[in-house]
């Protein structure tokens, strides 16, 4: 078929960047609902991702099993104590529990707390400039759907974007455009928190008289329906009176992307009707 | 001197180019943000192609690029399909031999492919993050150098070594 084109190149090069335009423009019309062509290149880089993942994780897994054996001892006892402090705060959790269990008052409270997550292993993650999304290995068939929450022992990551049967794509909440709902701990002042791209959040909307101070930790407050209540976003790095009305706040995410190599996905939340 | 690149070679590239873009990005994610490895491939098919076959190879190294980066697909599939026609029209008139002008023509073409993703980002009222300019400026260098060394070492692999004795 090219060699129809070999004496008339410039057909050739309008008629593919016209493709390429028409793509485009049917991309951002589906900014409104329609997710169809990014779900269909998620439905062909999800195999291949996996595979790597698969191979180059067992590699590194066989490397570390059996080749670099000189840490192991050290290795096992630091574990071995630190499965013992685990012991004890397990314990005091599970006396917590049994208090807040024997009150009735707090079944609404426990509702909102306890959920159900499932760990996945990230792999794929956007290199470009453009895009900090990337992707783990559990889907629709682990029971993930869209807008799940995305958690990490740190703190909150992201939600989850585009969703495929063994993928799904997750978006950090530093992300352009992504917000979630936030509580400050001492002043408990609630507002929305707001990825911008960096690797801070602008938390808008706060009036310049509210004392917000650097180092105060912001949790989530449970508004947005996505992420659940209580849990760790970041802490106060910047808080300027703003030249208009409101102040101008920065919130350093508790999260390193940079590092984060597994996650979890909020399944669903346990004794929901869902 | 001819170097001919067969479709095979064109699959067997994009295969490569998917795998190292995962692989950077997991293991080198700063090199994976500054160095645009199909960008390269596209230029190098591009410079020993005829136009026709290098805007397709552009437009596919482009698209699996937006696939991979997770960025609007047709963004890069815009911006290389255009590199890979400028520069098969480029070597009529320009020689790239030596280090330098190899590294000031890869170089170029990066900003190039750069202001094109920012013009289409603006042409859809897309955000275009902070500091695009810096990035483009790493990028162009980063690109450049390592192109430079990817052209070296595809040259050596491709060309036939000459003989000289008599």
């Amino acid at each position: 078929m090219i060699h129809a084109f070999e004496r008339r190149p410039l057909v050739l090069f309008i008629t593919i960047l016209a493709l390429n335009l028409v793509l485009l423009t049917v991309q951002v019309r589906s900014e409104q609902g329609l997710f169809l062509l990014r779900k269909w290149s998620l439905f062909f880089v999800t195999p291949v991702a996996s595979a790597m993942y698969f191979v180059t994780d067992k590699s590194e897994k066989t490397l570390r099993r059996y080749v670099f054996l000189r840490r192991a001892q050290q290795e096992n006892q630091r574990l071995l104590s630190k499965n013992a402090a685990l012991q004890v705060e397990v314990e005091q959790l599970r006396a917590m529990q049994s208090m807040a269990v024997r009150s009735a008052h707090y079944s609404l409270i426990r509702r909102q707390y306890l959920f159900g997550t499932l760990l996945a292993g990230i792999i794929w993650k956007s290199s470009s400039f453009h895009s900090d999304h990337f992707g783990i290995n559990a889907g629709t068939r682990e029971g993930i759907r869209r807008n799940a929450a995305v958690l990490s022992p740190e703190g909150v990551v992201g939600r989850v974007v585009t969703i495929e049967p063994f993928g799904a794509e997750v978006e950090p909440i530093t992300s352009r455009g992504s917000a979630v709902g936030g509580v400050l701990s001492r002043t408990r002042l609630q507002g929305v928190l707001q990825g911008n791209g960096s690797n801070l959040l602008e938390w808008k909307l706060i009036p310049n008289h509210e004392r917000v101070k650097v180092g105060e930790v912001a949790y989530t407050s449970g508004a947005d329906r996505i992420y659940p209540k209580g849990l760790p976003i970041g802490l106060v790095v910047k808080s300027e009176r703003g030249e208009m009305v409101y102040r101008d706040i920065s919130v350093r995410p508790f999260v390193d992307y940079s590092r984060l190599e597994e996650v979890m996905v909020i399944t669903k939340p346990i004794g929901s009707r869902e | 001197m001819e170097v001919v690149i067969g479709k095979t070679e064109v699959l067997l590239l994009l295969v490569i180019v998917g795998g190292s873009e995962i692989g950077l990005a997991k293991y080198l994610p700063w090199l994976a943000l500054y160095l645009d490895l199909p960008l390269v491939l596209v230029i190098y098919i591009g410079w020993y192609s005829r136009p026709a076959k290098a805007a397709l190879c552009g437009s596919a190294f482009g698209l699996l690029a937006d696939a991979f980066f997770r960025v609007l697909l047709g963004l890069n599939g815009v911006s290389k399909t255009t590199i890979g026609f400028v520069t098969a029209y480029l070597n009529r008139w320009v020689l790239i031999g030596g280090f330098f002008p190899r590294l000031f023509v890869i170089s170029s073409l990066t900003l190039l492919d750069n202001l094109i993703v920012f013009c289409m980002l603006e042409l859809l009222s897309q955000p275009v993050r902070e500091g695009f300019g810096y990035h483009a400026l790493i990028r162009g260098v980063v690109t450049g150098l390592a192109g430079v060394v990817i052209f070296q070492v595809y040259d050596w692999l491709k060309l036939p070594r000459r003989e000289f004795r008599a």
